[in-house]
């Protein structure tokens, strides 16, 4: 299995295998290289998973936010002619290069087979070029149409790596299989494909939950940070997972937010009534003091009276 | 002797013996044919020995072409020691380089494959449906031509065209026709598909008779020209539709291409020599064929009229380049080679993403305004100097893009930039003009036209920078494009929270704002101005709308969808994006449901009682679903119309399109990936849906009207549901007094 201690100048290498099994290598490879130093990734099948990247970097170092930015560099190639092109134009270097899907251009339809050979072959010599002062690994696949060129490419190269060879234990697939690029002609995956594709990694968490109640909880969760996708993109953190978790705590917070907001509400609903209800005591408490004054008056007349009466009815009484 | 003689150009075309071919319509009426030698020049790049090797072949070859070293500008690349070939006229050309790739290997073309009419208007300073002057010599040779007017003035004249239409009487997709219809002037004549010779020898008669400049054939490119072709040589009968009839028409094969995210199909071509063919429904343009944005679009950018009609506007576009290509002295290739430059995985990273679209807020908003930034991507490009060659290229007074910091060189104007400045000028004219007209004015529809065809050369102007076969054009300045394009959005979007709107929603350029008392444009005027200043674009009002309702999305209730609204403006006109009116996989009976319902809405709403208009739309529903289940709605309004995303026999799943297809090959009916397949939904069986163009006309028994009334059921629920109508609410007040309907189950 080729690892950066056992590639050497002037040799080229081939990973050869499926789409995803030589995606999965280059990522290593990247990752391997990036954590030594500097490593330039010529792309050729329009896919550089560079999340995956971002993951497998994070899970070893702190600096993976500077590795991105210092130690990577890429040039994509869609068409043979630009592939051709950009292996013509990349000087030669003692950074180790990287071809992915180096073959994908030349699978293109439309194109004539003669042309498609010439533009390979003027490709051969300028690889082994670029092989003169640093190791050069290239991935590439098979086509149905296009068998020959893959046998071509065998040829041409002095090592070679295959699926079959190497056990699937052997290959690492912590961070998730890199996907086959974007869509809509992206290089990358567009952040909601990844929304979706991070959502699916916790599936099995979510069947796990206990209570349905929490798995319920758990889907609001996600659908609420959703609303969150465009802003996510705009910052294009390279770890999405980090920002689709920031999303979730906005989402709660705003929610905290909301029923702060109610509770405040109903504090001072509270203390209105509160503020009422001594109101209501106050007036209460004046209107028995009132209905006292109101009896004790009563009496004092009651008494009056009485004695009125007595004095009628018993004159002697008053004196 | 020598005359001159005023007219516009109608079509230019390659011969080998006098160069090229003018057919001019003639101030007077007349049509004519001028010619005029026309030299053409391509050039060769290889390694010295290679090139000398070339340079002695071509010159044992004949007719002679001249040849010399000479130093030529590339666009990436700089200053290039190349071959300077010299041919007599396009025809030999051609034959040269074919005998050139047959003998050598590695050898870089430039100028090689530029088309004809590009290279005479760029070369000559006229273009198709130019109004010109021509110095007319012996033999009709043109001694000098000169446009009289411009590409880019708004109200040009154009000539009266002789037209002649030709319809089937039946869609030959659906069942095979029994006669022609044409029209030319004001007669119109059937020919009987019964008797093919004769057929042929009366159609070729009313060419003669008429003499039109056009032909417009419905289904002419998929099947009325194949098919005449193909019966003339069964009977062995010469049959020419050109004008000039020593020539053969030119057939382009058909063609199945990705744009913007959708897969299309283009029948084969068939384009006539000095006059034009068209075929409405091969036309290459969004929202339906329109002959005067044909001609708007031949106009500004170079290309033919049966060009400009049939593909998209991205060949225009890349004409118009071309042209300023060659007007600058650039080589053209004849494939890109050049790529990006590199840069940093984090930079891809950032870089790397297309338009915002912002998750609007849900439900229904009173007072909103929107916001457009005119023409967003092209204004871009323009001001900020993007082109392939000026994105990654530093210098005294670059810019930088957001986020990423790649420079963007000012000090020479970007190749791109300078074909786009006289396009957005124009379609800010047209864009005024428009504004203040009354619709009934003659100008109105052409302008409207116009601006049509201005605005999807806006569009491809940005979508074509990231296309991989774009000879000038750079992914890495599609992306800068974006990356400032999500930059002036989050900008404005700032700009109207500090001047105290809230933001319901945005989408790529557009913004939905709303503020406590503001009502009326006046009232948005400030934040209009503010976000000129600051983002450098012009923004400006759609309208205000008085209410304005967001949808939710199907998957996630929680959130919007930036492009699933309806609203009505203060005007009284309604907006409507996304639903099932502006799908065109929507069946008319639904679209026309969904639309009554809708301008109920927007008449009746009342803020106050909305459930009254809930009620009343719910009484429209029942009489639509009572009119299907008594066999009222014509069956053709049931047909749903889906494109095949691949070819029929590549389908794993049962998807609808599919089966329809299928049942369509059962009968010798091919259809292709990127087609529409229109069939009904139908009762039981493995299949569950009806192509329409089989054979004989369906039974309404076989109509599965459940899959319908739930159909319908689902359109009315988006409409109603922000009103507080439940899928339970809808299903009970639809019932009454109803038939049971399982809602919401296909």
């Amino acid at each position: 299995m080729f690892s950066p201690a056992n590639l050497t100048q002037g040799q080229l290498y081939l990973v050869c295998g499926s789409r995803r099994f030589t995606g999965l290598r280059l990522r290593d490879l990247v990752v391997e290289y990036a954590l030594r130093g500097a490593v330039r990734v010529l792309v050729g099948g329009n896919r550089f998973s560079v999340h995956e990247i971002a993951y497998a970097l994070a899970a070893q170092t702190g600096r993976y936010y500077d590795i991105l930015e210092n130690n990577i560099s890429l040039a994509r190639a869609e068409t043979c002619y630009q592939m051709a092109g950009l292996l013509k134009s990349t000087p030669v270097s003692a950074t180790p290069t990287l071809v992915s899907d180096f073959l994908c251009p030349f699978y293109e339809e439309g194109m004539a087979e003669k042309e498609v050979d010439e533009l390979l072959f003027e490709s051969f010599a300028e690889l082994r070029r670029l092989s003169k002062h640093a190791p050069l690994v290239l991935t590439a696949s098979g086509d149905e149409k296009r068998k020959r060129l893959l046998h071509a490419l065998e040829k041409a190269v002095d090592v070679t790596e295959r699926a079959e060879t190497i056990t699937p234990a052997s290959v690492s697939d912590r961070y998730g299989a890199p996907t086959n690029g974007g869509s809509m002609g992206h290089t990358k995956v567009p952040f909601t494909m990844q929304y979706h594709q991070e959502r699916r990694h916790f599936s099995e968490f979510r069947r796990a939950l206990l209570l349905h109640e929490d798995q319920l909880l758990f889907d609001a969760l996600w659908n609420r940070s959703e609303f969150h996708i465009p802003a996510a993109e705009k910052a294009a953190h390279p770890l999405p997972i980090g920002t689709i978790l920031l999303s979730m705590n906005l989402e709660q917070e705003k929610a905290i937010a909301r029923l702060e907001e109610k509770i405040k509400a109903q504090e001072k609903e509270i203390q209105r009534l509160q503020e009422e209800n001594k109101q209501k005591d106050r007036q209460i408490v004046y209107t028995n003091t009132e209905i006292d004054g109101l009896q004790r008056e009563m009496e004092r007349s009651l008494k009056q009276v009485r004695e009125e009466m007595l004095e009628m009815l018993y004159p002697a009484y008053a004196t | 002797m020598p005359h001159n003689l005023n007219g516009w150009v109608l079509s230019v075309e390659a011969d080998e013996e006098d160069g090229v071919v003018v057919w001019l319509i003639g101030e007077e009426g007349g049509r004519h044919r001028l010619v005029q030698p026309f030299k053409t020049v391509f050039y060769i790049e290889a390694e010295p020995e290679r090139l000398e090797d070339a340079c002695k072949f071509i010159s044992e070859q004949l007719p002679p072409c001249p040849t010399g070293y000479t130093v030529r500008q590339e666009l990436y690349r700089g200053p290039l020691q190349v071959l300077r070939v010299e041919a007599p006229n396009p025809i030999v050309q051609q034959r040269l380089i074919n005998r050139l790739k047959e003998q050598f290997n590695r050898l870089t073309y430039y100028n090689a494959s530029i088309p004809l009419s590009i290279r005479y208007f760029a070369e000559k300073g006229v273009f198709a449906m130019a109004y010109c002057r021509v110095q007319v010599g012996g033999m009709h040779r043109i001694m000098g031509i000169k446009a009289q007017d411009s590409p880019w003035e708004l109200g040009y004249q154009l000539p009266p065209l002789r037209q002649m239409t030709v319809e089937p009487d039946i869609d030959p997709s659906h069942a095979p026709p029994n006669c022609l219809r044409v029209t030319a002037g004001d007669t119109e004549h059937e020919l009987s598909l019964d008797d093919k010779p004769a057929l042929l020898g009366q159609f070729q008669g009313l060419l003669q008779t008429y003499d039109p400049d056009l032909i417009l054939a419905y289904w002419g490119d998929s099947w009325l020209f194949p098919s005449l072709f193909q019966w003339a040589q069964e009977a062995g009968i010469a049959f020419n539709p050109n004008r000039d009839v020593h020539k053969k028409p030119i057939t382009k094969e058909a063609l199945t291409f990705h744009s913007y995210g959708n897969i299309h199909y283009r029948a084969n071509q068939t384009h006539l020599i000095g006059r034009w063919h068209i075929d409405p429904h091969n036309a290459g343009m969004t929202g339906g064929f329109s002959l005067q944005a044909a001609i708007e679009l031949a106009r500004v950018t170079g290309v033919s009229v049966q060009t400009a009609a049939r593909n998209s506007p991205g060949s225009g576009f890349t004409a118009m380049q071309i042209q300023e290509a060659l007007k600058r002295g650039v080589l053209v290739p004849q494939q890109k080679r050049q790529t990006e430059r590199f840069k940093s995985a984090m930079q891809l990273n950032l870089a790397d993403a297309g338009g915002m679209n912002y998750r609007p807020l849900v439900g229904v908003h009173r007072h909103v305004a929107e916001l457009d930034f005119f023409s967003m991507y092209p204004s871009i490009m323009m001001t900020w100097n993007i082109s392939g060659e000026t994105v990654g290229v530093g210098g005294k007074s670059a810019r930088h893009v957001p986020q990423t910091g790649i420079p963007i060189a000012q000090d020479t104007p970007g190749l791109v930039a300078t074909v786009l400045r006289p396009l957005l000028a124009k379609r800010m004219r047209v864009k005024k003009a428009l504004a203040g007209m009354d619709k009934k004015d003659p100008l109105y529809d052409i302008y409207r036209s116009t601006a049509d065809a201005l605005k999807w050369l806006g569009y491809v102007s940005f979508g074509y920078q990231g296309f991989k076969n774009n000879l000038f054009g750079n992914i890495q300045a599609h992306e800068a494009i974006t990356a400032i394009g999500r930059e002036m959005l989050v900008t404005a979007k700032e700009i109207a929270f500090e001047a105290g709107f809230k933001v319901l929603g945005a989408n790529t350029d557009s913004l939905f704002v709303q503020k406590p008392g503001a009502v009326t444009a006046r009232d948005f005027q400030d934040l209009l101005a503010e976000i000129d200043r600051r983002t450098g674009l012009t923004i400006q009002l759609e309208g205000v709308f008085d209410w304005l309702i967001f949808l939710p999305s199907k998957l996630n209730p929680t959130t919007g969808v930036s492009n699933r609204y309806f609203g009505k403006f203060d005007d009284g006109h309604l907006k409507v994006r996304g639903l099932a009116q502006r799908r065109t996989d929507s069946c008319i009976w639904i679209a026309s449901a969904e639309k009554e319902i809708m301008e109920l809405i927007a008449r009746q709403l009342d803020f106050e009682h909305p459930m009254d208009c809930v009620f009343k739309s719910i009484q429209i529903t029942r009489s639509h679903l009572d009119r299907l289940y008594r066999e009222g709605v014509p069956i053709e309004n049931l047909v749903v119309r889906k494109r095949l995303t691949r070819e029929p026999h590549l389908y794993t799943g049962v998807s609808e399109p599919a089966q329809a297809a299928i049942q369509l090959a059962a009968v010798g009916k091919q259809v292709h990936s990127g087609q529409r397949v229109r069939f009904i939904y139908t009762h039981g069986g493995k299949s569950k849906v009806l192509a329409w163009d089989l054979p004989g006309k369906p039974d309404y028994k076989a109509v599965n009207k459940r899959t319908y009334a739930g159909l319908l059921l689902r359109t009315v629920y988006e409409m109603l549901v922000s009103f507080g109508v439940s899928e339970a609410d809808l299903l009970s007040l639809v019932q009454e007094n109803s038939r049971q309907l399982e809602l919401f189950r296909t």
